[in-house]
């Protein structure tokens, strides 16, 4: 096994480290260099294949989706499209508020704060193939659980790599929710313009063809 | 080439002419999947026969609004009630008429007339007055016509029966001659809306802008003519329940009465409810009145801007629009004002309290109606779920016809649809369309719809001023047959049936609900004998895969709860065997270790031992 190879495994199961111990384990993330952006990456991807397992594979009983209608891309999409909103609104905030985090480190962070949905939407989405209805609850606790951890992961990532305090974090991190809203403004305002100026130069071409 | 083209499309003629039962139906069957799609379903109702008023044998139908099928001594008799042209049409089982009925006689005393009716009394008997001139304290002694057009006989108005008017007094003792002496005046119907006909014959008509339910008596004389009279004291006119609003006129459009006597009662613009009615025509009580609901809009409006409030739109109840009785009592109702939001939520939430279109009520006015399927009856889903800047009318019913195993049809009138749903609100079939070819309605013009020997239905285009009447067809008698054995707890002929529906249409999400259902009480009955067990473990697997293409993931969850504990009980016996097997495995296999460590040890110490010596 190369040395690389050998550090990557390493970062990888050192997720386990910041779900147990996420200040911590941030902070070595960071400073000590025992996460890298490739098994950050990693756990993204994973989150998106655990996403579409889930929707997929989930039990009958509480599977409510057409399981015979799937895009991929729509729903990691459903994924991308948030985190990355999340990544560069923290980023763009965080530094104009004496965050110390890079924009790296931001990825790294909420990579790994993914690690949770990974771990355990997972074995629910296994166990719900032989739950019952009114067994549901053991499959919600878990699903449930998944996404708490993350936020809590989420939370002391943000507050780890930046160095904020607690109560700053949770001013920042509203901001941030509000920052990706006004990203989703702009989008879909720069893909509205978009879509008018490609129509009127449509427009432009039909009239030159029809009267040439 | 010109050869083969011509070859080619000569087979095609020959196969187009050769395909039979090929028909186009003006309209078609279609059910709504779990994900809310459409889904073609083969035709369940074809149009056998349009009756109009010329077919019948008497004049023509003009905007008739309510029909009636009643069984009367074993013979099917069907009635309408014909509103523009003021009379109700009766017709026998073949559709051919029988009688009419335009009128009624009222019969009053002559102190009746005297005390209600002064002025046309003075008419009546002018005689009274020339030859008592002094008892009279009229300054003119002689009886002479009065200024004001007065009612006539027959063409009374009918306010003047409700409404006593004011009579100023100028008359402290007239003594009326003969006072209990019986005069009769004939009323003609004036635009009756609805029509209710008991099992004996006799018929309840809503005359409705006399503002009178009238009773009639069925007679048969000796030559076996038809004909309805009315009973002397079945002229029941308004209630006097509106005093609230004093403007209120009292419009009855629809009646309806229960198996102890009872009469329940539908009027125009009153949004109150169900009239409750003794069957001597006293009020009793409202029920099933619709609640209001504020939006949190509109409570803002009037809280900030009170002025504003006379302005705003009127928070009103939601008006029934007609009412039928089922075989066990029940009233089925509908509303065809629901707004599209609040039908909307009450499709998706299938709660009883707002916006439910189709309602059953029992004797207290509580809804009652059953709400099982994946979302509550309302109709046409696709005009509340797609977001299309069209959006098209949702569905407004007008008229429920309920058969002998609670499957209800009910009309919607924007799209001419009759939607027929069992016992559980599962969509069974829909038929009928809007058109102008036989089988369809003008828009807005399905207004009334009647079931005849439980199978086939009558339903009336006010506009077109027809009926048209509709048999099942092979595959809508397969549901029909299905549905009825299952209410007839024949279980194995309703799975049959509904197994052979799916050779019709392989996908229908209620057969495999209802198959699912069946195979899982099968199950269940083959599962308590031991010796049967494991046939009745293979019902539940079967009922499983039946719920799954049903999208019915409670039941299924039954299902599989049932068919989990058949698995686990079988392989307990191997897991456990195994799991012993395993441990004792694991105490010999280390037992064995042990014993060769300590021997090795044994040995290592000999030699060590001997290497000291």
């Amino acid at each position: 096994m190369s040395d690389s190879l050998k550090t990557y495994f390493k970062s990888f199961t050192y997720a386990f480290h910041i779900m147990t111990h996420p200040f911590d384990g941030y902070w070595d993330m960071k400073h000590e260099k025992r996460g890298t952006l490739a098994a950050a990456l990693t756990y993204i991807l994973l989150t998106v294949i655990t996403m579409i397992v889930q929707r997929q594979l989930t039990g009958f009983i509480f599977n409510t989706n057409d399981i015979d209608e799937l895009n991929i891309i729509k729903e990691a999409a459903g994924i991308l499209g948030p985190l990355a909103m999340w990544c560069i609104s923290n980023w763009c905030l965080t530094t104009l508020f004496d965050g110390e985090g890079s924009f790296k480190d931001i990825v790294m962070a909420s990579g790994y704060a993914l690690a949770p949905i990974v771990y355990f939407v997972l074995p629910a989405v296994a166990l719900s193939n032989w739950l019952s209805m009114d067994e549901q609850s053991f499959y919600t606790i878990l699903t449930t659980i998944a996404v708490v951890w993350m936020v809590v992961l989420m939370f002391s990532g943000t507050m780890t790599i930046h160095q904020y305090t607690p109560g700053k974090t949770i001013i920042i991190i509203l901001a941030i929710i509000l920052g990706m809203a006004i990203i989703l403004f702009l989008v879909l305002l720069f893909f509205t313009l978009l879509q008018g100026v490609a129509a009127f130069f449509t427009d432009v071409v039909e009239e030159l063809l029809e009267r040439l | 080439m010109k050869k083969k083209i011509t070859l080619f499309l000569t087979a095609l003629l020959l196969i187009t002419l050769l395909c039979p039962g090929v028909s186009a139906s003006p309209y078609y069957n279609y059910s709504f999947t779990y994900f809310g799609n459409e889904a073609a379903e083969p035709q369940a109702y074809n149009v056998s026969q349009t009756i109009t008023g010329i077919s019948a044998g008497t004049t023509h139908f003009k905007t008739p609004s309510d029909i009636h099928v009643t069984k009367v001594n074993g013979v099917n008799r069907v009635y309408i009630s014909d509103t523009g042209n003021n009379r109700i049409v009766v017709l026998d089982e073949n559709f051919k008429f029988v009688t009419e009925v335009t009128g009624y006689h009222t019969i009053h005393t002559k102190q009746e007339i005297y005390d209600n009716w002064p002025e046309m009394y003075r008419e009546m008997f002018p005689e009274e007055f020339s030859s008592e001139p002094t008892e009279t304290p009229e300054p003119t002694p002689t009886p002479e016509p009065t200024p004001t057009p007065e009612p006539e006989l027959g063409e009374e108005d009918p306010d003047a029966t409700e409404a006593p008017e004011p009579t100023p007094e100028p008359t402290p003792a007239y003594i009326v001659p003969n006072p209990d002496e019986e005069y009769s005046s004939f009323y003609t119907l004036k635009q009756p809306e609805g029509v209710f006909v008991e099992e004996n014959g006799n018929m309840y008509v809503c005359d409705t802008q006399n503002g009178a339910i009238v009773y009639f008596e069925y007679k048969v004389d000796a030559d076996g003519n038809e004909s309805y009279e009315n009973f002397r004291d079945g002229i029941y006119d308004d209630p006097r329940v509106s005093m609230v609003d004093k403007d209120y006129v009292y419009r009855p459009s629809k009646v309806i009465k229960d198996n102890s006597g009872r009469l329940y009662v539908l009027a125009n613009n009153n949004t109150n409810g169900i009239l409750q009615m003794t069957d001597k025509g006293e009020f009793v009580t409202y029920i099933g009145a619709n609640k209001t609901t504020a939006t949190a809009i509109q409570i803002l409006t009037r809280t900030l801007f009170p002025w504003l409030t006379s302005q705003t739109t009127a928070v009103i109840p939601t008006e029934y629009n007609n009412i039928t009785i089922d075989a066990e009592g029940f009233i089925y109702a509908t509303i065809g004002t629901v707004s599209r939001s609040d039908l909307y939520s009450h499709m998706t939430s299938k709660g009883a309290e707002k916006g439910a279109p189709i309602r059953r009520l029992n004797a207290m006015g509580t809804d009652i109606l059953r709400r099982l399927g994946a979302k509550a009856p309302v109709g046409d889903i696709l005009a509340l779920t797609s977001y299309s800047y069209l959006m098209p009318d949702t569905s407004k019913f007008m008229d429920i016809a309920v058969d002998s195993n609670n499957s209800y049809a009910v009309i919607d009138t924007n799209r001419g649809r009759a939607f027929t749903y069992d016992y559980d609100g599962n969509l069974l079939y829909v038929f009928g369309g809007i058109g102008k070819v036989e089988g369809t309605f003008a828009e807005q013009g399905a207004v009334s719809i009647a079931i005849v020997d439980d199978e086939d239905y009558l339903i009336l285009d006010s506009k077109q001023n027809l009926i048209n009447y509709y048999k099942p067809t092979s595959q809508g008698r397969v549901i029909r047959e299905a549905v009825t054995a299952k209410n007839a707890r024949d279980y194995d002929l309703a799975t049959e049936k509904w197994e052979e529906y799916l050779m019709f249409s392989s996908n229908s999400e209620v057969a495999y609900n209802n198959i699912g259902k069946l195979y899982l009480k099968k199950g269940r009955e083959l599962y308590l004998k031991k010796e049967t067990r494991d046939e009745g473990a293979r019902y539940f697997d079967k009922a499983m895969k039946a719920f799954k293409l049903a999208q019915e993931r409670s039941n299924y969850s039954e299902a599989y709860v049932e068919y989990r504990r058949y698995n686990t009980e079988k392989s307990l016996p191997y897991v456990l065997t195994g799991a012993i097997i395993l441990i004792v495995a694991g105490i010999v296999v280390t037992n064995i270790r042990k014993y060769k460590r300590a021997k090795a040890a044994r040995l290592a110490e000999l030699a060590g031992r001997r290497h000291k010596k």
